[in-house]
């Protein structure tokens, strides 16, 4: 178990700290990080067996997520429906499942997008400085200061609930942060000296950004990337909840939590495992950020809770 | 010290005035009336407009009642009652004349004297007559159904009108009647107006109802003053009348629950097994000529759709019959709504017209799978059927924030499905779906698949008939969108028969007629008629004055509403 330790002065005196052989690479240390941070750990344990579930669940559960059985109408959790059933009897466990599906795919393509996006105009921003950091960083200004679940509602009116608007949206919406973040971290890293060495020999701004830039700012992309997910899983709910954006009768986990709000005093575990299944997601994301963020800066103090 | 003595100096006269108030207020339950207050009802869907001409939706109708008011209306049994007419004219009273060619006629109103509009302007003929030329000449109406069977109105004196028709309406009594939103109008306001759709009446009306519309904040609320020219002595009580809205009936039924609200409108079936629970509250659940309905569209969907050209799909009459015998109607009462409606076989379901022998064909999806198969739709890989290169995939449309009609929806996709129709889903908000032509409203202009929501006839069937099934009442360019005949359905023996149904005033040929109209109806497989709907509204059980009317709308007593211990 890790004990407190100062912020280490020299890389040296860290492996010490850490008892390691001091050739370890930054990657292992990381790893090393990683691992003494146990919530993190049990948090990626736990998303690793939600996300198993929901990619080989569905095809082994005998229910189709989408067949109504008026008949079958709110059924507790019994040995046949291990989650119930819903108010049209459709089974609960595979629809979360299904849904599970929905809501992290689109959080993962949504988290995609918006780094992109965030990466390439930060970066650009802090690389080039000027006048074309100011343009960029006052277009940022102006997309943060837009209601965002405003936004969102706007458009999804217009284009509708489809899966891949739903995705582009979301994506166009959360780039903001990240770029701030990018910016930062190229407008530091493009003074040090092998950059400036770089420049010497005439190497291609482009080749700069990617190949000397990009993998330095890295740690805080990654960082940033893990909680995108964790944000654009909820914005999606959120969308959904409101009747906005994946339609049914395709699950997702905001729009069974949608469905289950009238039925909260009959059948509450229809709010529940919905809810459930965000918060456990959700949750478990925001752990493994914070175990990167230890993992990925030398610069944080490494703690462990006590009990 | 000093600060003790004056906090429990303070205390004391909180509990003081308390003890005042629960002494004052503790009124009995028999309710007498209060005098003064506010009251708030949460409506979840959002009028596009209060100006009646304009309205096509159902809360449109339940805000503008308050302020507009018709010659006459109709009580919870059916009959005509006379509000700013003295009487209401009958071929006994002599009001009705028909004329000696036996082809047209004439019907006089006399109106109560002394009334006066809200801003305290007396009300005269002249505003009659002013009410009909609003409605002939402003292109944006969306129905003229009965007022364009008047060749001419008179004003012998400020207090008659003479109207006079040039053919014989059967419907007549129903024209400028509250219940069927279609009230008289100031004429000393709005004939100042060159476009009527661009004042600010369409949003704030006032007439001569009891309460004048004073606010309306989209999105937000509507507030209604009262109206100190309201001819009723005394009335109304309340001070103030605020429709809030609200995104949909759950959070109208929370607020409700925890008192921000006095009352809501429009419950669902399904609602009242938790409702009825609550002490606090009351419902009033009344049988209504309301009906629940998928409405096919038999043009080709379009901006606007050309009813010559056939719907790819819904154009074939027997994937209609299809899908008619693959909706299980019976199921989805007794399940979803805890069978707290009944079935429904046609567009009237209660009132004098009402047939008892028009039927829909029963659920039966072997049968609909048989019909398919013979009329040459046949299942791809995909287990959807196809013909000529046409897959049977169609859109439903209804409102958002609707539980029930979106239950509805994922069944039918399930069940339509089994015998190879694709149904995907693509609602819509109240005032998008139900706005007006020159809005795009989908509805109006044709671009939709299957529309599913409720309508209610009036109590006088022609005019719901004659607009829904008539071939001129099909909304086209030419006539500026005219009608709800949103099926684009036309047969000339049907048109004949309505047209007929209308221009006869003995009312059991009518009712003969509306049989023979609404079986023809039904045998074109034009709509599925789902279940007829209970109107239902709840309210605290601090309100009172409430009293159910099938035929007309929550606020058609308004006057006698109040709010005690408040």
């Amino acid at each position: 178990m890790a004990t407190w330790t100062r912020a280490s002065a020299t890389p040296e005196a860290a492996l010490a700290d850490l008892g390691l052989p001091d050739h370890a690479g930054p990657w292992r240390l990381a790893l090393e990080r990683f691992l003494a941070h146990r919530l993190a750990v049990a948090s990626l344990a736990a998303l690793l067996l939600l996300v198993v579930l929901v990619l080989f669940g569905p095809t082994l559960s005998p229910y189709n997520p989408e067949h109504t059985n008026l008949n079958l109408r709110y059924e507790p959790p019994s040995p046949t429906h291990l989650m119930g059933t819903d108010s049209l009897g459709r089974d609960l466990l595979t629809r979360i499942m299904f849904g599970g599906r929905v809501s992290m795919t689109i959080g993962v393509l949504a988290m995609t997008v918006a780094i992109t996006l965030g990466v390439v105009l930060g970066g650009l921003a802090g690389f080039y400085g000027g006048v074309a950091d100011a343009l960029l960083m006052r277009f940022v200004d102006m997309m943060l200061s837009f209601p965002r679940l405003f936004l969102l509602i706007l458009f999804s009116v217009f284009f509708g609930g489809h899966f891949l608007t739903v995705v582009l949206l979301l994506g166009a919406l959360s780039w903001m942060g990240v770029s701030r973040i990018i910016r930062a971290s190229f407008l530091s890293l493009k003074e040090r000296q092998f950059v400036e060495a770089a420049k010497a020999l005439a190497v291609p701004n482009r080749v700069i950004m990617t190949r000397h830039l990009l993998p330095n700012a890295l740690a805080p992309i990654i960082v940033a990337a893990t909680l995108g997910i964790a944000t654009a899983i909820i914005a999606e709910s959120t969308l959904s909840f409101l009747g906005l954006g994946i339609q049914p009768p395709t699950p997702s986990w905001g729009n069974m939590l949608k469905d289950a709000q009238t039925d909260m005093s009959i059948a509450p575990w229809t709010a529940v495992f919905p809810g459930l299944a965000i918060f456990v997601t959700v949750v478990a994301i925001n752990f493994i950020g914070d175990g990167l963020r230890d993992a990925l800066d030398p610069q944080h103090v490494i703690r462990s809770a006590r009990r | 010290m000093s600060r003790a003595r004056s906090l429990v100096i303070a205390m004391a006269a909180v509990v003081g005035l308390g003890g005042c108030g629960a002494g004052g207020g503790g009124a009995p339950t028999a309710q007498a009336p209060v005098k003064g207050g506010t009251m708030t009802v949460a409506v979840w869907q959002e009028p596009n407009t209060l100006y009646p001409y304009y309205a096509t939706q159902t809360v449109a109708q339940l805000v503008f009642e308050i302020s507009l008011e018709g010659l006459v209306q109709v009580l919870p049994d059916g009959t005509y009652n006379a509000v700013l007419a003295r009487e209401v004219p009958t071929t006994g009273n002599g009001g009705v004349k028909l004329l000696p060619d036996g082809k047209r006629m004439d019907v006089t109103y006399r109106l109560k004297p002394g009334l006066k509009w809200a801003d305290g302007q007396p009300v005269t003929s002249d505003d009659v007559r002013f009410t009909w030329q609003a409605i002939m000449k402003d292109p944006k109406v969306t129905s003229r159904e009965g007022y364009d069977q008047i060749e001419s109105v008179d004003t012998p004196d400020s207090l008659t009108v003479v109207l006079h028709y040039g053919s014989i309406y059967a419907a007549y009594a129903s024209r400028f009647s509250t219940s069927a939103g279609s009230p008289i109008l100031p004429r000393h306001v709005l004939e100042k107006e060159a476009d009527i759709s661009k004042s600010d009446f369409v949003r704030t009306p006032f007439g001569t109802g009891p309460f004048k519309i004073t606010e309306f904040k989209s999105a937000d609320h509507i507030t209604a003053e009262r109206n100190p020219n309201y001819r009723e002595a005394g009335k109304p009580y309340l001070d103030r009348l605020i429709f809030r809205s609200v995104p949909s009936r759950e959070v109208a039924l929370a607020q409700l629950k925890a008192g921000e609200v006095d009352g809501m409108w429009n419950l669902l079936e399904a609602q009242l097994p938790d409702v009825e629970k609550q002490t606090d509250i009351k419902v009033r659940a009344v049988t209504s000529p309301s009906v629940e309905r998928l409405e096919f569209n038999l043009a080709k969907p379009a901006n606007p759709a050309d009813p010559n050209v056939a719907h790819p799909v819904l154009g074939d009459i027997n994937v209609r019959h299809a899908l008619v015998l693959a909706t299980p109607k019976k199921q989805l009462v007794d399940k979803l709504l805890f069978g707290k409606a009944t079935v429904a076989q046609s567009t009237l379901s209660i009132g004098w017209a009402a047939p008892k022998d028009v039927h829909q064909d029963d659920y039966n999806p072997t049968k609909a799978k048989q019909l398919l198969d013979q009329a040459g739709w046949v299942p791809g890989s995909d287990g959807i059927r196809v013909k000529n290169g046409v897959r049977a995939s169609i859109k439903i449309t209804t409102t958002t924030g609707d539980k029930i009609r979106e239950e509805i929806e994922q069944v039918l996709i399930d069940e339509w499905r089994q015998i190879g129709v694709a149904l995907e889903v693509s609602n819509l908000p109240s005032s998008v779906l139900f706005g007006s032509w020159s809005a795009n409203s989908p509805r109006k202009k044709g671009n939709f698949d299957v529309n599913m929501y409720a309508s209610s006839p009036d109590i006088d069937p022609q005019a719901t008939v004659a607009q829904r099934f008539g071939c001129d009442n099909i909304p086209r360019p030419e006539n500026n969108g005219l009608g709800f005949n949103y099926y684009r359905y036309c047969d000339s023996q049907t048109d004949q028969l309505i047209k007929q149904a209308g221009s006869i005033l003995d009312q059991d040929k009518r009712k003969q007629l509306y049989s023979t109209i609404l079986k023809r109806v039904n045998d074109a497989q034009i709509s599925v008629w789902l279940y007829n709907r209970s109107s239902i509204d709840a309210y605290r059980a601090t309100v009172g004055g409430y009293k159910d009317n099938g035929w007309d709308n929550l606020t058609w007593n308004s006057q006698d509403w109040f709010v005690s211990k408040k």
